[in-house]
């Protein structure tokens, strides 16, 4: 009896063994760079790379790695990082956002098995002519006929699967248009980021919305240009420029040697016997301690960092959009690495200079930490996208000669210096710190050209829509940390540029 | 009995004059660490960290190594009333006792020298990692340097005419420091070639640093070591000279 079992057991393992050595090599992997591979040049897409796996559970590492060339050499490279677990006879589809493509490069695909072995490497290619008209999303279970011009592409998706979960991967898409009957079918986790997408691009609407199409779809000529690489038409130092460094100063260091060398002179000069031994080293032990606190301290703490971004915020949900760029330098070679808070979902290595060369940023997505190598003498710049949610409560009215505000900050920030912007022109308000309720009353006639605002956004080569085309603003800055980054074992003199910008609309009665 | 050349160490380690040498060299490093080190405030088109520990290490060589010299060739001005010759003529000590003690009382000064700047050392150690093993790296290779001048600087002070020992001990100095720069294929023999090596000095005026440490460094020690040898031989050959000639 033992005899059997022994041998049904060693059968079973031979087996075991046999059939997940035969499935193992044919893992099928699809890649798409955004819904059926349609996407739009200078927008945020979706990558899907989706994988079945026929043998026994897996473990791969997937590796996006999207490049952004530079002007004069060299070029910037962020890694993508993800670990997936397949089980056995299973499809998994995992979703990339990828900021706006340098056409001049490839997306580029890895997956490897965690032993390393490379299962598909892949180089997307990339058509231009395609990309650059127009994009038209039908989410339809019915085939709604549309008068929109031959030259724009238009995309039904019939089945919830293909869509991507991230709302800022439907900024690809020029308009988006949704049958009630479809909205009603689709699951909560779509509808909020169709939501979201509704909110901060204004290119998304139910089809009963619309009488015409024409009336909100214009084909918009797209020129090819070498892309830019950052949110902003020139990258940003002054944030950098004159900040402090905490380390310790000239005068701490003079003032930590001249003490050592007066206290050994005095020890030399006047102590004899056996004391002398003793208070001998008890000096030099102390001072050496000092001194390698001190020198450990200058080589952690000489990085310097700065942080801009426009935040708009939508009153009636209180969600914000932040689009940020971190300006990093760094005096010595060293590895950066840094956990950032989980509302990032998109952070990419934009730019250095000087340019030389090629840096890669690693970013691991289930970890939220980045990591970087820097050269020394280097400014780096990410860039990324968060989301954030800030409620302040707003009541606005409008009078023919003055408008009304009155404004409830329940957000963790304080907002400095806010000023109303209507058109072109400004007037300082004041103010609004955390928890406190406001009443402003702003003349018409008090309104003073031009607008600050406007002058800062001529900068911004990114907007979203809503930005531009808001009337009456509300805005401030920011001065408390919008996006946490923390460094492990460094301490970085930190300085912030926080624009936050909040549409004032009249609610309806 | 007292071993004598620790009551060598001790007498130089209380001497004033001595004392004066030492804190003239601190003041020296405190100005020039305050004029180099860097600002806290960032200047984009100017600011860069100067490699203090390169600067600081060859200046340690420079002055360690004059320092070695000018004490073992008994031109230092304390030294001049404690020579040699007058100790192999007047004490009991057998000669090879003598210029052993000689050589082993300045090297316990050297060590004496490396604890008192570690503090400054610790400080000025700029690099990423911050490694502490740099610094005990300098230490052997400095004392190892010291080595050759060492002897040659006994073999010097045997000579009783004193202008001809404070030139040899200037020319020994100073070769030894140009010496690399006038052999680029051989310059690993020679002292200032190490130190450059350890600081990361691939190029110093337009002399490429050549040192493999496996391959060079026992040739180095083996030849230093012999130099050493063969000079304080002949010291000792040359003070039993004058330890006969007063006996008889």
């Amino acid at each position: 009896m033992k005899k059997i079992i022994f041998i049904l057991l060693f059968l079973n393992l031979f087996f075991l063994n046999l059939f997940s050595v035969a499935y193992a090599e044919q893992i099928d992997v699809k890649i798409d760079l955004g819904i059926d591979g349609e996407w739009k040049l200078e927008r945020f897409i979706p990558l899907f790379v989706e994988i079945y796996n026929p043998g026994s559970k897996v473990t791969l590492d997937i590796e996006v790695i999207y490049t952004q060339g530079l002007r004069y050499a060299g070029y910037c490279e962020t890694i993508y990082k993800e670990k997936v677990e397949i089980l056995s006879l299973s499809r998994k589809k995992v979703e990339f956002l990828i900021p706006p493509i340098d056409f001049r490069y490839p997306v580029k695909v890895k997956v490897l098995t965690s032993s390393g072995e490379v299962l598909k490497d892949e180089k997307l290619a990339l058509t231009i002519e395609r990309v650059t008209l127009p994009l038209v999303l039908v989410l339809s279970k019915k085939n709604i006929p549309l008068n929109i011009s031959g030259k724009a592409r238009i995309q039904r998706i019939y089945e919830e699967e293909k869509l991507p979960v991230n709302y800022r991967a439907y900024d690809t898409y020029d308009l988006v248009l949704i049958d009630r009957d479809f909205w009603n079918s689709m699951s909560y986790l779509l509808k909020n980021s169709l939501t979201m997408a509704r909110i901060f691009t204004k290119r998304v609407f139910f089809t009963d919305e619309i009488p015409s199409i024409k009336e909100y779809f214009t084909l918009n000529p797209v020129g090819l240009k070498i892309p830019h690489n950052t949110f902003l038409y020139t990258p940003d130092l002054s944030l950098l420029e004159g900040q402090s460094f905490i380390y310790p100063g000239k005068f701490e260091i003079l003032l930590f040697l001249s003490l050592y060398f007066l206290l050994l002179f005095l020890i030399r000069k006047f102590l004899q016997g056996k004391r002398f031994l003793i208070i001998f080293l008890i000096l030099i032990g102390t001072f050496s301690f000092l001194g390698a606190y001190l020198g450990l301290s200058f080589t952690k703490d000489a990085l310097v960092v700065g942080e801009k971004s426009l935040i708009y915020l939508d009153p009636e949900s209180y969600v914000a959009e932040n689009f940020f760029t971190f300006s990093i330098f760094s005096p010595f070679e060293r590895e950066i690495i840094a956990s950032y808070s989980p509302n990032i979902f998109v952070l990419y290595d934009a730019y250095y200079q000087p340019q030389k060369g090629a840096t890669s940023l690693i970013v691991d997505k289930k970890m939220n930490l980045l990591k970087m190598y820097t050269e020394r003498n280097r400014v780096y710049f990410l860039e990324g996208v968060s989301y954030h949610v800030i409620p302040i409560d707003i009541n606005f009215t409008i009078l023919s000669d003055r408008f009304i505000l009155t404004v409830q900050n329940n957000s963790k920030f304080n907002i400095k210096s806010c000023i109303v912007k209507v058109d072109n022109k400004e007037n300082f308000v004041g103010d609004l710190l955390k928890g406190e309720k406001k009443v402003w009353t702003v003349w018409r006639s008090g309104l003073r050209g031009p607008s600050l605002l406007s002058e800062v956004l001529k900068k911004y080569k990114i907007k979203s829509d809503p930005i531009d085309n808001e009337k009456i603003i509300l805005w401030g800055r920011i001065e408390d940390s919008v996006n946490i980054l923390n460094f492990f074992n460094l301490n970085a003199g930190v300085r912030r540029d926080n624009i936050i910008i909040i549409p004032l609309r009249e609610e309806e009665k | 009995m007292k071993i004598w050349w620790l009551v060598d160490f001790r007498a130089k380690i209380k001497d004033h004059k001595y004392l004066k040498i030492e804190f003239t060299y601190y003041f020296f490093i405190i100005l020039l660490s305050f004029i180099l080190w860097p600002s806290q405030t960032l200047n984009l088109n100017r600011y860069s960290v100067p490699d203090l520990f390169l600067i600081f290490a060859i200046l340690h060589f420079l002055f360690l190594l004059y320092l070695t010299s000018v004490i073992s060739s008994g031109n230092l001005l304390s030294e001049k009333e404690f020579k040699i010759i007058n100790l192999a003529k007047y004490s009991s000590f057998s000669t090879f006792k003598i210029v052993i003690g000689r050589a082993l009382s300045i090297l316990l000064y050297l060590c004496f020298l490396f604890i008192l700047l570690l503090p400054f050392n610790l400080l000025i150690n700029f690099s990423f990692p911050y490694s502490i093993l740099r610094i005990l790296y300098l230490y052997l290779m400095l004392l190892l340097d010291a080595i050759p001048v060492l002897g040659l600087g006994i073999l010097w002070s045997t000579f009783q005419n004193p202008s001809l020992s404070w030139f040899l001990h200037w020319s020994t100095y100073v070769l030894f420091i140009i010496f690399p720069f006038l052999f680029p294929k051989s310059s690993f023999f020679f002292p200032l070639n190490n130190i450059l090596w350890l600081v990361k000095a691939e190029n110093i005026l337009y002399v490429n640093v050549v040192f493999n440490p496996k391959i060079h460094l026992p040739i180095i020690i083996f030849v230093y070591l012999l130099i050493f040898l063969v000079s304080i031989l002949i010291a000792q050959k040359r003070l039993k000279y004058y330890k006969g000639d007063d006996k008889e």
